[in-house]
């Protein structure tokens, strides 16, 4: 009895083995990365280029040796100021996010369009490295001749973007104002009638 | 006074009002095709691609991503991003022609929303056994209804000169009214609110009030100096007023 139990227990066992590697395909890692660069004018008129890559895995299983690699910033027209262009890391699990950022300094003018980073990870069902490219960026204008902002640019960008809830608050603090506090003619008039 | 003080009060405001006056138009084109001529020169037979219906390329898996959103929240009239991720299987290289999705509603999918605009590609290309991510800016009508609706994006893409197209994500969005949390409507609503409650106060100030003055004992009241005793009436002894109440109790 009890071998027929054993028997049956490891054809069991043998099937789900065999259905678990038939399926292994669709057990892969799927890396994506979100790569964003946004530019930021100091008051010294240079410009900051701050990068970040955010990598996320959204397939079931976990990849290992996740190693990044951002190569699309040529060394003549900009300097890296924090941070480095490469990381590494041991693994990243199923539904996990890295984040990774760094900063550049440009030096020359001109439209730079940026090309996708690299990242390379290993999965224990493949010996060869797997690749991943993050997203594209868009077209940076680096170093812009900026036309200078007109007087009172920043007041009318703060009234079409407050406007409306300013003076909805006005009117209701006046009219509640209005309503409590008693009115000039109404005391005068008590006061002659005291008289 | 005060109604002088009033209408001035109200004339002024409408007349500050005057320059910031919008009145509405409808739009029927959203936003402009700005992303597309961004990424570089555009191919001459993407018309051809965007709109057509092809099939699914067996080596090539797509996944969809909102990245830090995942209610998959997106404010009516404000750009939204998610990332489609591309894995390709099979040995040619493939090239991503077009991403375009559209808005549909929840129980009945043949009822178009709203068509997005396509973001068009010119040089995406997957090489073999790799993965890559591309992003998708949308926004959706700035009137659109908060509710839920029914995403459909699709990517069309190429593997040796012969298109393809594979849907990534055909699952709920959820449309939420851009805005802070101070507007025209909630400040008026809190202000009515508030002003109910106060009003609601007064009035159980006042039936208390009420109750605890009929408990209280009837206060007394002053009639002056009059008093209704008898004795009171010796000095009309003897005057007109006695003899004719005497007569008057002897006629009866």
């Amino acid at each position: 009895m009890a071998t027929l139990i054993r028997n049956s227990l490891m054809k069991a066992l043998i099937v789900i083995f065999f259905a678990s590697v038939a399926t292994a395909t669709s057990d892969a890692p799927f890396i994506v990365a979100h790569k964003k660069a946004s530019l930021t004018r100091l008051k010294s008129g240079s410009e900051r280029v701050s990068v970040s890559i955010d990598i996320y895995n959204q397939g079931f299983s976990t990849a290992y040796d996740m190693s990044l690699l951002d190569d699309s910033w040529p060394q003549d027209m900009f300097d890296i100021v924090s941070g480095n262009t490469s990381r590494s890391w041991e693994r990243l699990d199923a539904g996990g996010l890295l984040s990774h950022s760094f900063e550049l300094e440009a030096k020359k003018q001109g439209m730079f369009y940026g090309a996708p980073a690299v990242i390379t990870f290993r999965i224990p069902t493949k010996a060869a490295l797997q690749e991943a490219y993050s997203t594209p960026i868009l077209p940076l204008d680096v170093l812009a001749e900026r036309p200078p902002e007109k007087k009172f640019d920043w007041a009318k960008r703060l009234l079409a973007k407050y406007g409306s809830q300013i003076s909805v608050i006005s009117i209701v603090v006046l009219f509640i104002y209005l309503i409590v506090t008693p009115s000039k003619s109404s005391a005068a008039k008590a006061s002659k009638k005291k008289r | 006074m005060a109604i002088k003080i009033l209408r001035v009060f109200f004339i002024g405001l409408l007349l500050l009002q005057f320059p910031l006056f919008q009145v509405v138009r409808c739009q029927s084109e959203i936003e402009a095709d700005v992303e597309g001529s961004e990424l570089g020169i555009v191919r001459e037979d993407v018309q051809d691609f965007v709109g057509g219906n092809f099939k699914p390329a067996p080596g090539v898996e797509t996944i969809c991503l909102f990245p830090k959103n995942s209610a998959k929240v997106v404010p009516a009239g404000e750009k939204t991003e998610l990332l489609v991720g591309m894995e390709n299987v099979g040995q040619s290289p493939l090239n991503i022609i077009a991403i375009e999705a559209s808005v549909h509603l929840p129980f009945d999918h043949r009822m178009l929303v709203q068509n997005l605009t396509a973001q068009v590609f010119d040089n995406a290309s997957v090489p073999p056994s790799t993965q890559a991510t591309f992003p998708y800016i949308f926004a959706v009508s700035k009137f659109l209804q908060p509710g839920t609706f029914d995403l459909v994006g699709t990517v069309v893409y190429e593997i040796n000169q012969s298109p393809y197209q594979s849907t990534f994500y055909n699952g709920t969005i959820e449309v939420v009214e851009a805005g802070g949390f101070v507007s025209v409507e909630s400040v008026f609503l809190v202000t009515l609110g508030i002003s109910l409650v106060v009003l609601l106060g007064l009035w159980i100030h006042g039936q208390f009030k009420r109750i605890s003055q009929k408990t209280k004992a009837a206060p007394k009241v002053e009639v002056g100096t009059g008093t209704t005793d008898a004795s009171m009436d010796e000095w009309l002894q003897g005057t007109a007023y006695n003899q004719s109440s005497s007569k008057s109790k002897k006629k009866k």
